[in-house]
């Protein structure tokens, strides 16, 4: 292969996938039905990989991208830079019937770079509440000839944006510190349609800003195979900024206070053979603790992940079979949602599988994870939602260092 | 590759019909729905009168009687002619756009004596500072010309006028010609163009004239169009029965109903608001549009007051008249949010489109209750999330 060839495989294995996932996103709508009760939808910060491997982060090695422990960038002896992304396809079964939606959102971006002294900087955003969900129905008032259209709609998200340092502070220890700005936007709609010109509809549309800071402080150790790694975010108090307008032209500016609880997390990765990982993690959000005001009959509840999840490293002789060529990936997490309805808890349950690819002699990294996730509760008469996710990350490294072991 | 084969091939499809997940909305965002309430007694209604408005910015002129309005077209064209130039002969050309009543119209062109202003010009006045001596215009008891009009509308009346009265006036040096267009005590009207009939065109009633200059011997010619036009309106039927409710352009009068809203949530959006007004009696000259806006206070609204919403038509055999408020409504709710000390509901003739006209209603206190006047809401309150913690003063 010369080197022309080389280059053009490359250029055209990084920008078709792209090509067609933005060609697809344009049509993007909205996501869960669950994240209108609370602050969206949880969205885990790991990566492609990680989440091929039912979410664990926290402690695993190698170039892993995933945002749950700053003190892991350690495992990066090259710079690179990193963009995912997914695409869901939702089902929603009620007692109405069912429907089904399609997702697409941008989840992460990150750059690490490793520079003097054994320090690790890192930059990078990733989507941490999915405030995207809408809803209309059809209702009969007896006043009027036409039903109504009833409809609810949030747009926007939550997201955090991240500089970090880690530094090892020898073969079995690593610390990390990350300042968290996390900002974002929601814009919901809520629009009564009367279906009929003798009538105006109702319109009330919400602005919602978020912006605050805090600080993720990591902690990564590892001997004989065995990693551990653990991190906290430290809780604050900030202000969510509301614009509301009125369809006959009230506006109302307001500010309301929001402790956004601490979280931590705690995760353990265990090499079982020179090709094999085998890795757990457990993520707590305290939201009992936090302020939000919800309507009856959901009340606050802290938020609990954990995952378990398996890494087949791509086989080392010399003419493997086709699915040995690739890390083969396996996990399943189990999440509990920040509110009960009606005391009954919100759970979701994931599997998920992945895999991946080196290409361009090691410069370049593309990672798919396929997850089959379900949203229920226990409380009679709300939705279950199936959702199938397809995730996509490409990444790229230095081309001037070696192609590292995972 | 993969991933993108695989999004490019299962992301092409997509259902977005809805309906399920109702009940994962916290009840504070889906909010309520509608309601309706009928407020049968205002508190308060007045019934202002005011002075008659100039009908110089009209898109007709009308010349005439129709019942008791008595309608004259004013109208003026300027010209820069030396005192001492001759007139050989003038000629007025006036476009009819319809006729009324019994034919044939008999007009008659006189020259004003006093130039007026098309913007303050009414029956009573030339100006706002310079009242007519005698009411509908001061001019001589000799017309300058006169025509009998015996057409069907969507045609030219020509009138000579004498040239020896023009070239009299035009001694005085003078530069603009003002007209009055009268028509004799027949109960019928001509509807002529006036010159914002077509905004961008030069439609306006035309003066030609035949002229020599001092020491000239050759005829010169110039036309004109008239630069201002107005319509002069005169009510000569009796006063409106006090007991009942008058709305009208001329005479001019306006209605105001302050109705106790409390009952309304305070951040309601008003989906339908209707109120119902049994007509006593209806006078005016081929149509009248009723509007309505809001007010602070029970002075009559003056006329560059922007009217809210829509108007509505009004026929001669009407009894009853369902107006659609809504918007106006909105405003109300909106003024009592806001601390704008507007509340009045105020009912008003639309005077860009109304020349003269009046209706009478049956008012609250009328023996008949099915003929009281009433207002009909439909009207959604907001959901409790968009409610402000701090309600409004």
């Amino acid at each position: 292969m010369n080197i022309t060839r080389c280059r053009r495989k490359s250029i055209s294995a990084f920008s078709l996938p792209l090509a067609l996932i933005m060609l697809t996103a344009g049509t993007s709508r909205a996501d869960s039905m669950y994240g209108a009760a609370h602050l969206g939808v949880p969205v885990s910060s790991a990566d492609t990989r990680s989440r091929g491997m039912g979410g664990v982060s926290m402690a695993i090695s190698g170039e892993d991208f995933s945002f749950g422990n700053p003190a892991r960038t350690v495992n990066f002896w090259r710079a690179g830079f990193n963009a995912a992304i997914s695409q869901d396809y939702r089902n929603v079964k009620d007692a109405n019937g069912s429907s089904s939606l399609r997702a697409t959102n941008f989840l992460s971006f990150r750059g690490i770079f490793p520079t003097y002294k054994g320090y690790v900087v890192s930059f990078g955003v990733y989507q941490w509440r999915d405030l995207d969900w809408d809803f209309s129905d059809q209702v009969s008032v007896d006043i009027l000839p036409n039903d109504i259209k009833r409809t609810l709609s949030s747009n926007g998200g939550i997201y955090v944006s991240r500089l970090a340092v880690a530094k090892a502070v020898n073969a079995h220890l690593a610390f990390g510190l990350g300042l968290d700005w996390s900002f974002g936007r929601a814009k919901q709609l809520r629009t009564l349609d009367f279906q009929n010109t003798d009538y105006h509809s109702n319109q009330e549309s919400y602005d919602f800003r978020y912006s605050f800071f805090r600080p993720t402080l990591g902690v990564l150790t590892s001997y004989k195979g065995t990693n551990l790694g653990f991190s906290v975010t430290t809780s604050k108090s900030a202000q969510i900024r509301e614009r509301i307008n009125f369809y006959n032209g009230y506006q109302d500016r307001r500010k309301a206070a929001l402790k956004y609880p601490a979280s931590w997390r705690l995760g353990i990765a265990r090499r079982l053979s020179q090709r094999s990982v085998l890795a757990a993690d457990v993520e707590y959000e305290g939201w009992q603790s936090g302020d939000l005001i919800l309507d009856s009959p959901f009340t606050a509840a802290n938020q609990l992940r954990y995952g378990i999840g398996f890494e087949l490293l791509p086989s080392a002789a010399e003419n493997p079979p086709g699915y040995r060529k690739f890390p083969l990936r396996a996990g399943f997490s189990h999440a509990t949602y920040p509110f009960r309805i009606a005391g009954a808890s919100v759970v979701e349950n994931t599997f998920s599988l992945g895999t991946g690819k080196y290409y361009g002699r090691g410069n370049g990294m593309a990672d798919i994870a396929f997850e089959y996730l379900k949203r229920s509760t226990a409380a009679a008469g709300y939705p279950e939602e199936s959702v199938f996710r397809i995730v996509f990350s490409l990444s790229a490294f230095e081309k001037w260092t070696a192609r590292p072991r995972r | 590759m993969l991933a993108g084969l695989l999004l490019a091939v299962i992301g092409c499809s997509e259902n977005t019909d809805n309906g399920t997940g109702v009940l994962l909305v916290p009840q504070g965002k889906v909010g309520a729905l509608p309601e309706e309430r009928e407020f049968r007694q205002a508190i308060e209604v007045a019934n202002p009168s005011g002075t008659p408005l100039s009908k110089g910015d009209q898109t007709r002129l009308l010349a005439g009687h129709n019942g008791q309005y008595e309608m004259r077209a004013v109208m003026s064209f300027l010209f820069n002619l030396p005192a001492d130039t001759r007139i050989v002969s003038g000629t007025l050309r006036l476009y009819v756009l319809a006729v009324n009543g019994q034919k044939p119209v008999n007009l008659a062109v006189y020259l004003l004596q006093q130039e007026f202003i098309e913007s303050e010009v009414t029956y009573e006045q030339a100006s706002a500072a310079s009242p007519w001596a005698t009411p509908g215009g001061d001019f001589g008891v000799t017309p300058l010309g006169s025509a009998v009009y015996e057409g069907a509308g969507l045609d030219t009346i020509t009138i000579a006028l004498d040239s020896l009265a023009l070239n009299d006036y035009l001694k005085t040096g003078v530069d603009s010609l003002p007209l009055a267009v009268l028509t004799d005590g027949a109960d019928n009207y001509l509807s002529l163009v006036a010159r914002e009939y077509i905004p961008s065109q030069a439609v306006a009633s035309r003066l030609d004239l035949v002229f020599t200059l001092a020491g000239q011997t050759t005829n010169s010619v110039v036309e004109r169009r008239a630069f201002m036009d107005a319509t002069l309106i005169h009510y000569t039927g009796t006063a409106p029965v006090s007991s009942l409710l008058q709305l009208g352009e001329n005479p001019q009068s306006q209605l105001f109903f302050d109705y106790d809203l409390s009952a309304l949530p305070p951040y309601a959006t008003v989906n339908q608001a209707r109120l119902y007004l049994s007509i006593a009696s209806t006078t005016f000259i081929d149509s009248f549009l009723v509007a309505s806006t809001i007010s602070s206070d029970k002075s009559f609204v003056p006329p560059g007051q922007i009217f809210v919403g829509t108007e509505h038509s009004v026929r001669a055999n009407d009894s009853l008249l369902v107006l659609n408020i809504t918007v106006t409504m909105q405003s109300l709710i909106l003024a009592r949010l806001t601390g704008d000390p507007r509340k009045y509901l105020v009912l008003t003739s639309f005077s860009p489109t109304n020349i003269a006209g009046f209706l009478e209603f049956f008012p609250p206190d009328w023996p008949e209750p099915g003929r009281r006047p009433y207002l009909s809401l439909i009207y959604t309150d907001a959901p409790e999330a968009a409610k402000p913690a701090k309600p409004a003063k």
